[in-house]
């Protein structure tokens, strides 16, 4: 009687245990602003080249960096929202890690909030004293005294600051530092006017939709998704499109980087071919899909000459 | 005195009622949260097709320019929430035209979402399906099976049968009563720092995985197997021991097969629980876009409410329903492994019972 059972376990067991013959996939990591992004090039790196799906995790630009620094091994790449840090360079390089980056496009921070409410035009002056921790006040740098629109200027409407936005550990979140940085060095403030939402930007859309007189930041792509139910606040008077975000005239744009190991490049040419899907026309170029989706691509000069670099790399590559 | 009885009736029938008012009251969210999901979700068990030749390309899924799908294909998330909601989202006036051009040739349809149960992982919502996060669950939750299950009876029947009682064995309880009680991410913690950073196994996998919810559901499988022993009259050992039985007869041929419903339902409770399981497995790196089915319990995997958490933050639209439809599954699995764990207690209950 106990006979079947062994088998049945045994059987699983076979099932479970049989290596798998075909090369591992490739493995990015990194910033979830790019996540979707890489995501869809994966599959259509698949469909095309017969190579097994590439491996994509979202956890954030500083996490996929430390994991992409621990080893040769780890990483085959890593998806940031903001170039390396001197440190994370060193770091790398004392793992004798080699990589070249990747500019793949743009994308735009927008300040969102819910169709129908009132809606004034916001400048990045305004922006940094209604979330910065420390404000520069009569010459001195205070802790964010702000509680209400007005009191940053007397146009806006009497109502409550509330801003939900990116979480430390994102990439997305040191850009927004960065741009609103002012004569006050200082992080985005704590006492509850400032949400942080980790990695999550479909629940600032719910919380903006959801909560009256709510402000969200958002990334492009989320913001171009949804356009039905929100809308976008003009930053210094430019409202976030794709000719705007591209050509710098809306302030709160970033590029976005994909960073890509070269050590042992001969064996790994699935690095260079994924790259080269996702630098090709039929993702970033005008009506690519990956512009479709909300990414905003480089200026076509940009492009050619990533085309180029990556040519080079395949040249080296493949003979060394 | 006739008085001072009725009052007593009045605060019983009184207690009776707020006992009633507070089910009521969890029905009602539960039903309000339940038909929520049920609303949003079915739509996710049915997809637009259309005849593949008579579209256009761009209407149809971003993949079918490569992989022959079949005459009727599926159409894009954007055309699907338009058939389904009539909601226009990104397309444009031309696209919608087209549709209902579509429509009337009868070339658009309706059909059931086979491909969200045969499909894995996929960046577009109406080529996203569950198998592969399902035969994740299913490898991750054999792995927990086979570390908690022999570990945690083994650990319970040496603690309450066998065990010298001191103060060192005291102590090794008191510590299993607090780690059933300590949040599941810290095991996360626990796996990333011993089964990937020191030992070295591969990070997203179903072996770390089922390690990691194994050690979660340890304490879990513990707890309720030394209470199930306990519950065993001591009149029946001692009776066995009597006709000259020794200890470890007394175990197995009295004492375990009385305490097997309370096991087992303990054991099937607890790998609910696992399957459910979500913030450790975040822990250990199983938040990846994987669209390839794990085929060994090395190979990167991820499970069932990770893909729902993973799903639901995706920025297009179709994947709400996705979302929603996943949680349906996932729901069903949980009520069909509570089921049988009711099940087996009720079926040997009458046999052995305790």
């Amino acid at each position: 009687m106990f006979k079947k059972e062994w088998g049945f376990l045994f059987f699983i067991f076979l099932f479970g245990f049989q290596i798998a013959e075909a090369a591992p996939p490739l493995r990015l990591a990194g910033s979830s602003a790019i996540f979707p992004f890489a995501a869809r090039v994966a599959e259509y790196f698949h469909y095309k080249t017969q190579e097994p799906t590439p491996l994509i995790e979202g956890l954030g630009t500083g996490a996929g960096i430390k994991l992409f620094c621990e080893g040769t091994r780890e990483l085959d790449g890593v998806m940031a929202s903001r170039p390396f840090t001197e440190t994370e360079r060193k770091k790398c390089e004392q793992q004798n890690i080699d990589f070249q980056e990747f500019k793949i496009g743009q994308d735009g921070l927008v300040l969102i909030e819910k169709k129908g409410s009132q809606f004034f035009p916001i400048r990045i002056e305004d922006l940094r004293s209604a979330i910065a921790e420390k404000v520069f006040v009569k010459g001195q740098c205070l802790k964010n005294p702000y509680m209400i629109w007005s009191q940053i200027q007397p146009s806006f409407p009497v109502l409550p600051l509330r801003i939900l936005g990116p979480a430390p550990a994102s990439g997305t979140y040191d850009v927004l530092l960065e741009k609103i940085k002012g004569p006050c060095d200082s992080l985005l403030r704590h006492d509850g006017i400032y949400i942080e939402a980790p990695a999550n930007e479909n629940l600032i859309i719910q919380k903006v939709l959801t909560a009256p007189h709510t402000i969200g930041i958002i990334t492009f792509s989320f913001y171009e998704q949804n356009k039905n139910r929100i809308r976008a606040l003009s930053v210094n008077g430019v409202l976030p499109f794709l000719k705007t975000i591209q050509d710098g005239h809306y302030p709160l744009s970033r590029p976005l980087y994909i960073y890509i190991k070269l050590n042992d490049l001969s064996d790994h040419l699935n690095r260079l071919l994924y790259m080269r899907e996702f630098t090709s026309n039929d993702a970033i170029g005008k009506s690519g899909y990956l512009t479709e989706k909300g990414l905003i691509p480089l200026p076509q000069s940009e492009q050619r000459n990533i085309q180029k670099d990556l040519a080079q790399l395949f040249k080296t590559g493949g003979s060394s | 005195m006739t008085s001072n009885l009725r009052k007593r009736h009045r605060q019983e029938k009184w207690f009776q009622r707020m006992g009633l008012f507070s089910l009521c009251l969890a029905l009602l969210f539960l039903g309000i949260i339940f038909g929520k999901i049920l609303i949003t979700g079915l739509p996710a068990f049915f997809k637009t097709e259309i005849e593949a030749k008579s579209a256009p390309q761009h209407l149809l899924n971003p993949y079918a320019q490569y992989v022959d799908q079949g005459k009727w294909t599926a159409a894009s998330d954007a055309v699907d929430m338009y058939y389904k909601n009539g909601y226009p989202g990104t397309l444009s006036p031309q696209d919608s035209q087209s549709i209902e051009a579509l429509k009337s040739q009868n070339k658009i349809r309706l059909s059931f979402n086979g491909a969200f149960f045969t499909h894995s992982d996929s960046s577009a919502p109406e080529m996203a399906g569950i198998w592969g996060a399902l035969l994740g669950s299913l490898l991750t939750l054999l792995i927990t099976f086979l570390t908690a299950f022999p570990i945690g009876i083994g650990a319970a029947i040496y603690l309450e049968e066998f065990a010298p009682k001191n103060s060192h064995i005291y102590w090794i309880e008191a510590t299993i009563n607090n780690l059933a009680a300590v949040p599941s991410i810290l095991f996360g913690l626990l796996g990333l720092l011993a089964f990937i950073h020191f030992i070295g196994l591969p990070r997203p996998s179903a072996l770390v995985g089922g390690l990691t919810l194994g050690l979660m559901s340890l304490p879990v499988i513990v707890v309720t197997t030394r209470a199930s022993l306990s519950a065993v009259p001591f009149a029946l050992k001692e009776a066995a021991l009597g006709l000259g039985a020794t200890p470890l007869q007394v175990l197995f041929h009295h004492v375990i097969p009385s305490a097997l419903p309370g096991i087992t339902t303990g054991v099937i409770l607890s790998l609910a629980r696992a399957l459910g399981e979500t913030a450790p497995l975040l822990m250990i790196g199983m938040v990846a876009f994987i669209a390839t089915p794990p085929s060994s319990f090395l190979d990167p995997a991820t499970v069932l409410p990770v893909q729902i958490f993973n799903w639901s933050r995706s920025p297009e639209m179709g994947f709400v329903e996705n979302t929603s439809g996943a949680i349906l599954v996932l729901l069903l699995i949980l009520g069909l492994l509570n089921g049988l764990a009711l099940f087996i207690r009720k079926k040997f209950e009458t046999h052995h019972g305790f």
